[in-house]
């Protein structure tokens, strides 16, 4: 928009004044030609249908995409807002977006930063990326906006598509505001199901084995994951346990071995948490390892001490 | 002393070969010494390892026979019975199977903790919330279907190319699926992917998918003037539009076969020297698929055949698989946003965009070529 309005002026300005026929034809051409509706862009936008708030009041903004008729699979962000708010929370329930390079959360300065990809590629006017829970707390007017940005296309090569951001604007009052107040999801439902794999690759972690795993839960977002390397598989102490380890994926195993269950829990921000596992691969070498041999080698010096003491006992 | 206790020593000796001949513990005495130890089946060690209160046989109904090495059932993706009663039997087919020793054929939904494990009795309830998707690909095909990226069903067209897949138990929410098909020849079409909202308790119906006609070339170069073969697979009968990208776009025509193969020898004599595309798209009635994948090859002085398939020639693979999958995203994503190492950065340069860093474009190069 800015382009087309220096070009307008410019061309104003050379034209002279009196020729008003060439001036407007001008300017038509310019509009046809340079006009937003044909430049090829996405726009990052904010859900609009809050205009007011009340000091203390809670309310769920959705960020979206609108892509233009263009297929992407990869965006990237910063959404701020200005200090009036406090951000409660951020939700991924309905997000468009599969897989998170980096999933939308609180920084410690405030903003949330965000970066995902869409394998296959995406094209709406209305996708959801995640909903930020913002709390009123300053009165004034108040902005939600995004920093940076970066979408790019579904080609292949990674194209950048030109990307517009409309920020929004909530007036922050006194008085209490009729508006949807946010409640924290009853969400009941456990993560989706998953299929981690064990892996290993020469150009990470040194050859060793990790695992890989991702999940998603539709009502409230995965909030954490965790991992437990067990000999024995038992849902229910598994689901009593208190030895798991927080895990992010990729994870090295410590057990690289793998004579051992490896045991991923996926946690929802609502509590809800799904187990699945991994088999061992070498469930035999259990018993090639040090403590199994110490055990059966005793267990055998004992029996073969007393079968020798009753023979010659009965012998005398 | 020897003489009056030598039987004494050699009754033990005897008891003590019995001993160790009836277990399964084998001593090598040799300059280095080795202890090896070889556990006994499952039906025989005296341990209760599939947890159900019974130990070997004939105790435990699961084991056969003393020499059985499992005492574990055929676990329900691997048993040929529909179990979650979702119409998909078993692993690959049913979502719900992480692996076919996975014991729950059940996917997602309902109740606290699931998923693949061998538990008994914490099977949610069945839910009517389901996905089809239903359309052409090739003759015999494999088709799967991703669901947020991930691999989660696998059918195989009928000999008209016409393929149906269900899947079930899914939550409610946006999802992102995307289907595809492999042909005869292990060549791939792109990704058909859409967002769909699926409601609790509905069935959704996406039909009418017409999945683009896989392409390759017999030449990675040709010499000017030369034909090149522009071949691959669709429906049976169908009608191809190969584009042949130059300065000026060529757009040809041919025809499917009873297998749905099809093959033009398009002459180069109009081409200009230099690099080239060719794509193809599919015509069934008044079906129309979109186009395909992107093949590259230049006109120049000489022919270079096109050789088998390497890892370079799927972008994006960075382990080498065949697949751009979550494995490959999670390696990309080890070295995001920091300084590659030298192991690395060979792959990067080869499979990525060779710009020496992991930043959101390779990521898009990942997304465009994702397999699943």
């Amino acid at each position: 928009m800015a382009r087309l309005t220096w070009l307008i002026l410019v061309l104003w300005h050379f034209i002279g004044q009196g020729n008003y026929m060439k001036k407007v034809f001008f300017i038509i051409v310019c509009i046809l030609i340079f006009s937003p509706a044909t430049v090829s862009a996405a726009e990052f936008y904010f859900d609009n249908r809050i205009t007011a708030m009340g000091i203390g009041q809670t309310a769920e903004i959705g960020v979206f995409i609108d892509t233009e008729n263009q297929t992407i699979n990869a965006l990237e962000g910063v959404v701020k807002v200005d200090p009036n708010f406090e951000i409660r929370a951020v939700t991924l329930n309905n997000s468009f977006v599969p897989l998170w390079i980096e999933q939308p959360q609180i920084m410690p300065n405030g903003t949330i930063k965000f970066s995902g990809i869409v394998p296959g590629g995406f094209t709406d006017s209305y996708g959801l990326l995640f909903s930020l829970v913002l709390e009123a707390r300053i009165p004034g007017d108040a902005r939600v906006y995004m920093s940076k940005s970066r979408v790019l296309a579904h080609d292949g090569l990674g194209s950048a598509v030109n990307v517009t951001t409309k920020p929004l604007l909530i007036d922050i009052g006194l008085e209490e505001k009729d508006i949807r107040s946010w409640n924290a999801s009853d969400d009941t439902t456990p993560p989706e199901n998953f299929f981690p794999e064990i892996v290993r690759d020469n150009s990470i972690f040194d050859n060793q084995w990790f695992v890989i795993f991702n999940t998603q839960d539709k009502e409230s977002g995965i909030d954490y994951y965790e991992i437990q390397e067990t000999d024995y598989f038992d849902l229910d102490k598994l689901t009593e346990s208190n030895d798991w380890q927080r895990a992010v994926s990729p994870y090295i195993l410590s057990d690289q071995s793998r004579s051992s269950y490896v045991v991923i829990k996926a946690v929802d921000k609502s509590g809800n948490f799904r187990i699945v596992r991994v088999e061992p691969q070498n469930h035999e070498k259990k018993y090639t390892n040090k403590k199994y041999i110490w055990y059966q080698l005793t267990i055998w010096t004992i029996l073969i001490a007393g079968f020798v003491y009753i023979f010659f006992r009965k012998k005398r | 002393m020897w003489e009056k206790y030598y039987k004494q020593y050699l009754y033990v000796i005897i008891s003590f070969v019995f001993v160790l001949s009836s277990t399964n513990i084998v001593f090598a005495v040799t300059a280095n010494l080795q202890l090896e130890i070889v556990p006994l089946p499952e039906c025989s060690d005296t341990i209760d390892n599939d947890g159900d209160g019974l130990i070997d046989f004939p105790d435990d109904p699961e084991c056969d026979n003393s020499s059985d090495d499992s005492e574990s059932p055929l676990k329900a993706c691997e048993d040929t019975i529909d179990n979650d009663g979702d119409g998909l039997i078993d692993f690959p087919d049913d979502p719900g199977c992480a692996s076919a020793v996975d014991d729950n054929e059940q996917d997602s939904n309902s109740s606290g903790s699931s998923g693949s494990s061998g538990s008994s009795g914490t099977g949610p309830s069945v839910s009517v919330t389901s996905v089809s998707f239903s359309g052409r690909a090739y003759p015999l095909s494999s088709v799967s279907v991703l669901k947020d990226g991930v691999l989660v069903a696998t059918t195989i067209a009928g000999p008209d190319a016409i393929f149906s897949i269900t899947l079930s138990n899914l939550s409610s929410g946006n999802f992102s699926f995307s289907v595809f098909s492999e042909d005869s020849k292990k060549r791939r079409s792109t990704l058909f992917t859409f967002p769909v909202y699926i409601t609790k308790g509905a069935s959704t119906q996406v039909s009418g998918i017409y999945l683009s006609p896989t392409i390759s070339t017999d030449k990675t170069e040709v010499r000017k003037g030369d034909n090149i073969a522009i071949f691959g697979q669709s429906s049976p009968n169908a009608t191809v539009t190969i584009n042949v990208n130059s300065q000026t776009p060529h757009f040809v025509t041919t025809q499917t076969d009873e297998t749905g193969a099809y093959l033009y020898n398009f002459d180069t004599a109009i081409l200009e020297i230099g690099d080239h595309t060719t794509q193809s798209k599919a015509t069934y009635g008044n079906d129309i698929s979109p186009f395909g994948d992107l093949v590259n090859f230049s006109v120049g002085n000489r022919n270079v055949e096109r050789g088998q398939f390497a890892c370079s020639d799927l972008p994006g693979d960075l382990n080498c698989d065949g697949r751009v999958n979550l494995v490959d995203f999670s390696i990309a994503a080890f070295w995001y946003n920091q300084s590659i190492s030298s192991d690395f950065s060979d792959k990067e340069s080869q499979q990525l965009n060779n710009d020496g860093e992991i930043d959101l474009v390779d990521f898009s190069i990942m997304a465009f070529y994702w397999t699943g």
